[in-house]
């Protein structure tokens, strides 16, 4: 078995304008790898291909040339009609919990949802336990789970977006911006319960952001990208202490002057 | 005497009067630059709109009042001071500026407005202050022509365009990436030297208050938590708000738990006879629930609260 939970090699994409005159190349041969169990920070800002890659590393989208692998094996893309082992291995959570929960659906019915494409063999009373313990991982409890998204708070929708994710039973999480859109007195504890769970669950995350102080704080590993190009990698103290390119250089510098780590 | 003297501003639903900002009181001096920090709903945007008497529909000051200079605003003067005296800057350029009018006519509209002559000379020059290369072109162009950072430098280059006392910025960098959210911070800092103006800043985010302001306020659930200056309030804050915000910036090691304030903040009309914070707070004693904390003055530090955090973070 491969040491690696998740190895993209020389992943390249580019889109066609509508007019079909110009191609913009929205990335460029990415390669990186990520060990079982680590954490690995994404950072770049608008336009520097993290979402793309995001969708090509959640077999939403297929890359141009290149390859995604999860533990060794390839990652097809993702077929309406065929549930590969794989695609259950990589989970999404997404910046903002409100549009990526049905707000016509209570939360209790989305994650049981989930819990019966990837486990239909649970009778219905077991099924309901599962949500029930799902719930209860993330810090909601069991007599919200009728309600509604709009009936909870950011926080509380991240968290429940979260526990679906979880009923998947992922390997890998991909944590896109999971928590920009939330109060800042809400931020510290999505982290917190984020690092729980990573043990918890024996996960490894892919954390996209563009927040480098959150990035630095999370992760074990910095990618850093500019332009659909990875232009530095390395330990997060490494990348943050001693970068080595200009780009990484003028984020790190642009940072408001607040890091006064212990 | 201080240029803008705001006190116990009272902000509620025009329809129901519900409580949105409760008694808040604060003063800027000439040449300050103070922030206002809070979360969504805190009642920071609505404090500085309130100023200028942009409430939003559907909200209206229902008592307070906003004095400039040492004279209250009224109604009749309202327009020679905004957009002239006091002028602000938002976050979402895009939206403040007409997608459908050329950005130097833009500019000669703010002059027309204040009985100046429209004089193009005076449009280039605003354009090529905030760093627009190339002004005879951007004054030809569109908004949607330009970047999200370019716009916000023609919103301050509008903002500037009159030299005015006192420029309020809300969330003004919050839509923009990081580096040029760097550009528009050191743009902000080098036109505040020049034109000596006092700045009251709202934002979300500690990091970049702290670095363009002097003195802080830190509002909660519709009101003033804490106020004291940036060195105060990062190294001694007294509010346990304040403290556990501060504290899950500041005092993190590598993956580990950060401090976090559990729950989420409360509607501010639903603590109008209370701390706003007592739902979240370990330090809450029974009074908490039952009275309002006063905001009382510790040197030039100031926290409403009945049991403060003392020693620093």
């Amino acid at each position: 078995m491969s040491e690696f939970k998740l190895q993209v090699t020389g992943v390249s994409k580019s889109y066609v304008s509508k007019s079909k005159e110009r191609s913009i190349q929205a990335l460029s041969d990415i390669t990186f790898e990520v060990k079982k169990g680590k954490i690995l920070g994404i950072v770049g800002e608008s336009g520097c291909g993290k979402s793309t890659l995001s969708r090509i590393i959640a077999g939403l989208e297929a890359p141009d040339s290149g390859s995604v692998e999860v533990t060794g094996k390839p990652h097809p893309v993702i077929s309406k009609y065929v549930m590969t082992n794989s695609q259950r291995a990589v989970q999404l959570v997404f910046q903002d919990p409100y549009s990526s929960l049905n707000p016509r659906q209570p939360i209790y019915k989305a994650i049981a949802e989930v819990v019966k494409i990837y486990n239909p063999e649970l009778s219905e009373e077991n099924r309901a336990q599962r949500v029930n313990d799902l719930l209860g991982r993330v810090g909601i409890s069991q007599d919200m789970s009728n309600r509604y998204p709009h009936q909870f708070s950011g926080g509380q929708r991240q968290r429940i977006c979260i526990a679906r994710s979880l009923a998947a039973n992922p390997e890998i999480l991909l944590l896109d911006e999971p928590v920009s859109a939330l109060d800042v007195s809400v931020r510290a504890d999505i982290i917190n319960l984020l690092l729980e769970l990573k043990e918890q669950f024996d996960l490894t995350y892919i954390f996209v952001s563009h927040d480098l102080e959150i990035v630095k704080h999370v992760s074990d590993d910095i990618m850093v990208m500019n332009a659909g190009r990875v232009v530095e990698k390395g330990s997060w103290k490494e990348v943050m202490e001693n970068p080595q390119d200009d780009y990484t250089r003028t984020l790190i510098a642009a940072m408001p002057s607040l890091n006064r780590e212990e | 005497m201080s240029l803008l003297r705001v006190s116990n501003l009272t902000v509620e639903t025009s329809l129901d009067g519900k409580t949105l900002v409760d008694d808040v009181s604060f003063t800027i001096d000439e040449g300050e630059s103070v922030g206002i920090v809070g979360e969504s709903g805190s009642g920071k945007s609505l404090s500085a709109l309130s100023i200028l008497s942009l409430l939003p529909n559907g909200v209206r000051k229902s008592s307070g009042t906003i004095e400039f200079k040492g004279k209250e605003i009224a109604p009749e003067s309202l327009l020679d001071i905004r957009g002239n005296r006091i002028s602000m800057v938002y976050q979402d350029p895009m939206t403040s500026l007409n997608p459908m009018m050329k950005i130097g006519r833009q500019i000669e509209e703010v002059l027309e407005a204040h009985n100046i002559e429209a004089d193009p000379a005076r449009v280039l020059l605003a354009l090529s202050n905030v760093r627009i290369s190339d002004p005879e072109k951007s004054a030809n162009s569109y908004p949607h022509e330009f970047s999200g950072g370019m716009r916000q430098r023609v919103m301050i280059a509008i903002a500037l365009l009159l030299q005015p006392d006192l420029l309020i910025a809300d969330e003004p960098t919050t839509a923009l990436d990081v580096t040029i959210q760097r550009q528009i911070l050191n743009l902000v800092k080098e036109q505040k030297t020049l034109n000596n103006a006092s700045i009251l800043w709202i934002s979300h985010d500690l990091g970049v208050v702290a670095e363009m302001v002097e003195k802080v306020i830190v509002m909660y659930a519709g009101r003033i938590v804490e106020v004291g200056s940036v060195k105060e309030i990062f190294e001694n804050p007294h509010h346990p708000y304040t403290v556990g915000l501060i504290g899950s910036l500041v005092k993190r090691k590598h993956q580990q738990k950060m401090i976090s304030i559990p729950g989420t903040p409360p509607k501010p009309w639903t603590v109008t006879e209370q701390c706003g914070f007592a739902g979240r707070c370990s330090q809450v004693l029974p009074k908490c629930t039952q009275k309002k904390p006063e905001l009382i003055s510790e040197g030039r530090q100031s926290f409403a609260c009945f049991n403060p955090i003392q020693g620093g973070l």
